[in-house]
């Protein structure tokens, strides 16, 4: 059983083409999306290198993005932004409680920990005391129902500096700022239509690394470093002293028994020459416990980005679940949805 | 500075201590530890210092001196103590230390004697054996286990696999060249003769054909061209063998070659056989079927569940590098197979077994986790249904409360541990290993549950 919460808090219909920005600490990619039979498209896009400038990036990104509306021009002035790196944070939270419960009361206490953990998890990897975080995305990915209650809860944060910085960075585009979704998160929701997805999902950026961990289909928790991939006398000393790093944030994962088989590549970053190979000959099972020795798996250079998608996928479905209420389990609320259940 | 040059730094300490600058900007916990890890790997010891506020509160992190923000400031505040002076000071410090000791010692005794001994029992129980046939269905279209049906929530596995797989051929033909050369054909009348008559040697018995239709006028001769019927070297014939035609002439005729025939040759040549053929399908067949296999177990977990006998193989694309009969030194084979499964999880069969075994479990008894087998036997894969007799082989040992034998355990010397193993009815045989190893009058099982752990064995 499935439940949505009102996430992303926008009672406005999605349009069917809009844009989406991943603003990478190298690079910003801006692309025009487009939904069409449960699929997005790439219509276009533009990448751009940033200048460390604020107002520079912002007007780079207003002459990139006003190009893309002359080219698309039946697409809405919206967009959507893409968070990730050590300035985020996004887990799932299994809640569990007596059957008696009510889900929503559950959810919102279950919200509010998260929130706090996440806040105090933040001020302490950042050495930020006062640090505020926002609550980007949360999401009911299921609710189990036996003995116990059992909610499995997905939220994403971002310090609020992070998210004001971007904001100001879509500002000169003229382009509504829709919301914030996880990237990482995107990418698993699609990649999990196509298999139940266990993996370690590598997202090389061009100055950070993040590492997701995704079991059953689920993105449990996220690692990052601020890690500059730059051209380097030594590449081979580079990337081993990165991949140990990789090595310290694998042990960073609490309660891990073992490692999912396969390791998704994506990010800028991750067609950095020779990188993919030592990935893939790197003994991951020496310090950590793999069942076997984990497939590396590279992805194409913007999946990621373009995954941003999937948020208009969710949206349609959320919009269509609300406007066909006669087909809701009685006594489970407006916002159940019977169809989506896990199989 | 980048984490990258941070970590060379390491690298290049010389003196086997590196100092690292925290920068503030950019700069997280998880960070400061993979550089404190990376010293750790190198057997150099790290001396952090922060540029700023930012990385004095990582560094005070990593060291576990964790302040939340409310009580930072008066930690800060606090972080100033007042002096005590004067000969009061001088008689304070001494009697504080000497406290301080005795206090740590005394608590470093009680941890000692509480954490560190440790138990270890094993009980060994006799076994009753239990067999028995479950009619199984493992149902894609249902969730939940349901005993009175015999019914477990299964999955619809598709899998394309792909390969190429290749071996030696090991058939073999005889290739080569037809000798060739010219009779002078010799008649009385006009004869005619078709393409390919058939002329013989008449002291080998070798036969030759025609290379093109001709007319022999009459009391004449006629050089016909002539090619041997059969590949090989015994056609190369020596000059003046004597002919006959066998058919394809309107009337017999005779003849000679003036010159030896040439260019007749055969050699053995490896080909590839049926048999090669049909071995790459079937073994590569067995490879993508593993290879599927790991592909489910990967994709829905490794309790997932797959029958062999229970998977549908269908071909999709079939291609042979070489024919059947063409020469080749090996022969490869690219396969796609489309396999189709219904597969489900080990722990869902267990529970159901569990359920289904429970009213056969006299009172007092519980099955032996860890030693049920299921076979599956007859596998049946019908649409999104798998059926079979599951056999069962489990072992349903006494109930034993785990808990209260630890409880009882607890601060017993291990002369009294031993008796109150013996008084357990139920058990056969026990084991009690107690740490540290010291001599038995001393020996005692920790008061602290946590530090006696029961282990359960069937007999062999």
């Amino acid at each position: 059983m499935k439940f949505k919460l009102p996430s992303f808090g926008k009672k406005e219909e999605f349009p069917d083409q809009f844009f989406g920005l991943d603003p990478g600490g190298k690079d910003l990619k801006v692309f025009v999306l487009s939904r069409a039979d449960g699929h997005t498209i790439v219509l276009g896009s533009r990448k751009l290198g940033r200048t460390g400038v604020l107002a520079d990036d912002g007007l780079s990104l207003k002459e990139s993005v006003d190009h893309l509306r002359q080219d698309f021009p039946e697409a809405e002035p919206l967009v959507v932004v893409g968070i990730s790196g050590p300035l985020s944070l996004a887990f799932t939270t299994v809640v569990r409680s007596s059957t008696s419960r009510d889900i929503e009361d559950l959810v919102s206490h279950a919200r509010q920990e998260a929130q706090r953990s996440a806040e105090e998890e933040l001020q302490v990897s950042l050495g930020e005391p006062r640090l505020k975080v926002s609550e980007v995305e949360a999401e009911i990915l299921e609710v189990k129902e036996s003995e116990k209650l059992e909610v499995f809860l997905f939220t994403s944060f971002a310090a609020e500096p992070y998210l004001a910085e971007i904001s100001q960075l879509v500002k000169p585009t003229g382009l509504k700022l829709w919301g914030f979704s996880s990237l990482l998160f995107n990418l698993v929701s699609e990649l999990s239509k196509v298999e139940e997805l266990n993996a370690l999902i590598l997202d090389v950026g061009g100055a950070k690394t993040e590492v997701g961990l995704v079991f059953g289909g689920e993105l449990m928790d996220t690692k990052s470093f601020w890690w500059d991939f730059k051209e380097n006398g030594n590449p081979t000393a580079f990337l081993d002293l990165w991949l140990e790093a990789l090595s310290t944030t694998l042990s960073a994962f609490e309660g891990v028994e073992t490692f999912p088989p396969k390791i998704y590549l994506t990010g800028g970053a991750a067609v950095f020459p020779g990188l993919i190979e030592v990935a893939a000959s790197y003994p991951w099972s020496r310090d950590h416990h793999f069942e076997i020795a984990p497939e590396v798996v590279p992805f194409e250079a913007d999946r990621l980005s373009t995954s941003l998608g999937q948020v208009a996928l969710r949206l349609r479905k959320e919009g269509e679940e609300k406007a066909e209420p006669e087909t809701e389990e009685p006594g489970t609320g407006p916002e159940f949805d019977e169809e989506e259940k896990k199989p | 500075m980048h984490l990258f040059d941070l970590m060379e730094k390491i690298l290049g300490a010389d003196n086997g201590e590196a100092a690292i600058e925290i920068p503030e900007e950019n700069f997280n916990l998880l960070m400061l530890k993979i550089i404190r890890d990376k010293a750790r790997r190198e057997n150099k010891t790290v001396r952090f210092t922060a540029a700023g506020p930012r990385g004095k509160r990582l560094v005070g992190s990593l060291e576990n001196r964790i302040e939340p923000a409310a009580e930072r400031e008066e930690g800060e505040r606090a972080a100033k103590p007042i002096k005590p002076r004067g000969r009061f000071r001088k008689i304070l410090v001494p009697l504080a230390l000497v406290l301080g000791i005795l206090i740590v010692l005394g608590a470093a005794a009680f941890g000692a004697l509480y954490y560190l001994p440790k138990a270890e029992v094993v009980l060994t129980l006799s076994p009753i054996p239990l067999i028995k046939e479950i009619p199984v269905a493992v149902d894609a279209e249902v969730e939940e286990v349901d005993a009175a049906t015999g019914t477990v929530p299964g999955t619809s596995q598709v899998v394309e696999e792909s390969g190429t797989k290749s071996t030696p051929a090991t058939g073999t033909a005889i290739v080569g060249e037809k000798a060739k050369g010219t009779i002078t054909l010799d008649t009385t009348g006009e004869q005619t003769c078709s393409q390919g008559a058939k002329i013989k040697e008449n002291a080998s018995g070798s036969v030759f054909l025609a290379d093109a239709a001709f007319t022999i006028p009459a009391f004449d001769t006629y050089d016909a061209a002539v090619t041997a019927e059969k590949i090989g070297t015994s056609h190369n014939l020596a000059a003046g063998k004597s002919f006959t035609v066998l058919s394809g002439c309107s009337a017999a005729v005779v003849g000679t070659n003036a010159a030896a025939f040439t260019g007749g040759s055969s050699e053995e040549v490896t080909v590839t056989s049926s048999s090669d053929q049909s071995k790459l399908l079937t073994d590569l067949q067995k490879e993508l079927v593993e290879k599927a296999k790991e592909t489910i177990k990967s994709r829905s977990g490794t309790d997932e569940v797959v029958v062999d006998a229970a998977i549908k193989i269908e071909v999709v694309e079939k291609t042979y590098s070489h024919a059947i009969g063409e020469q080749a030194e090996s022969v490869s084979l690219d396969l796609k197979v489309k396999l189709t499964t219904v597969t489900y999880k080990g722990a869902d069969i267990q529970e159901l077994i569990s359920q289904t075994l429970s009213s056969l479990i006299p009172s007092g008894y519980t099955l032996f986790p860890g030693e049920t087998q299921i076979d599956p036997l007859d596998p049946v894969l019908k649409g999104s249904k798998l059926t079979f007799q599951a056999e069962v082989s489990a072992q349903v040992i006494p109930e034993i409360d785990k808990e209260k034998i630890k409880n009882d355990l607890a601060g017993r010397n291990a002369g009294s541990a031993q008796d109150y193993l013996i008084s357990l009815g139920e058990v056969a045989a026990f084991e009690l290993v107690l740490w540290p190893n010291l001599p038995e009058s001393l020996q005692r099982v920790p008061r602290n549950t946590n530090r006696i752990t029961v282990v359960l064995k069937t007999e062999e």
